[in-house]
């Protein structure tokens, strides 16, 4: 699968501005969600390649998110990873069930983000 | 006898039979209110559909959820516990800011804890409506086919009175499907500290 067009999603303006300048500088082209509620609708109306969904965020969590963009016929062949700093295995599982293709713990780095990014 | 506790309550006389950069595939081998959280759905009638829902156990029993109820799932925290409150509630705990009602789900229903396997809580709900539920094993979404339905509600705890919509069969398992938000409504009337 090429990868074109990644949505970054997360409620943190610094962490999400370091994610869009990783994913940006490697080419990518870059779109930005603040909340799990906006990352559903874009990956809806923008249909990106890949989402990189952060998972603690107020409301909508990443993994409801996540859920609801692998589930919904229009959207559910997007691959989502999650990125959080919750770290422990119970999350990494919880976030397969809902539907993650993968799952990268903070803080990370570059290498991390972009190998997750073209290993799919 | 039934397959629960002597405690059980049966509407009906049917008798049943008797979980750096990590892969998730890396990763599986190694006073509330119910507002936000969606109700399980039942099935339609005569639909052949298969019915996903948010598989949980407490002890012996084997229960269904709504499958997008679960927020997430932590290993479960300390609680401060209140004062003239239900021994099932083990008190209030601090899930990353947010403080969070948590129920032990073993000791509401009045049956015991499975010994082998780890408690998880599983968070429903979001900010003052969050509740944590203390169950056993990782929680994990599972379909069920509309063969496996059973016909009537199973033996169940008292407390899931009115909140059981049915209950399907798995492998020889008969898992109870719950309305989660008549369950957790019921629940927080429980809690609810009364006045006068």
């Amino acid at each position: 699968m090429t990868i074109k067009k990644v949505l970054v999603v997360d409620d943190s303006d610094t962490d999400l501005k370091n994610l869009e300048q990783i994913v940006s500088g490697a080419g990518y082209l870059v779109i930005t969600a603040k909340s799990g509620k906006d990352a559903v609708a874009k990956t809806r109306s923008e249909h990106p390649d890949a989402v990189l969904l952060d998972v603690i965020m107020p409301e909508m969590n990443g993994f409801q998110a996540c859920r609801a963009i692998t589930n919904d016929v229009a959207t559910k062949d997007i691959p989502v990873i999650l990125v959080s700093s919750k770290g422990e295995k119970t999350d990494k599982v919880w976030g397969a069930e809902q539907g993650a293709r993968g799952y990268v713990t903070k803080p990370f780095t570059a290498d991390q983000i972009l190998t997750e990014l073209r290993s799919l | 006898m039934s397959p629960f506790s002597p405690k059980m309550h049966s509407t009906n006389d049917a008798v049943l039979p008797g979980g750096g950069t990590v892969r998730p595939s890396e990763a599986l081998d190694g006073g509330f209110s119910p507002a936000s959280v969606e109700a399980s759905a039942p099935d339609v009638p005569g639909s052949t559909a298969a019915a996903e829902r948010l598989a949980v156990r407490v002890g012996n029993l084997h229960l269904l959820l709504a499958a997008d109820a679960g927020r997430e799932v932590i290993l479960p925290l300390p609680a401060s516990r209140l004062p003239h409150t239900p021994a099932w509630l083990l008190g209030i705990a601090n899930v990353r800011g947010a403080l969070v009602p948590v129920v032990d789900l073993a000791s509401a229903f009045e049956v015991e804890r499975a010994d082998l396997s780890r408690p998880y809580l599983l968070i429903l709900g979001t900010g003052d409506d969050a509740i944590g539920l203390l169950v056993d094993g990782l929680p994990v979404l599972q379909r069920f086919e509309s063969i496996g339905k059973l016909s009537g509600v199973p033996p169940h705890p008292p407390m899931l009175d009115g909140h059981v919509y049915g209950a399907f069969e798995h492998a020889g398992v008969v898992w109870l499907d719950i309305n989660v938000h008549g369950f957790l409504e019921s629940l927080s009337e429980l809690i609810s500290p009364t006045t006068g």
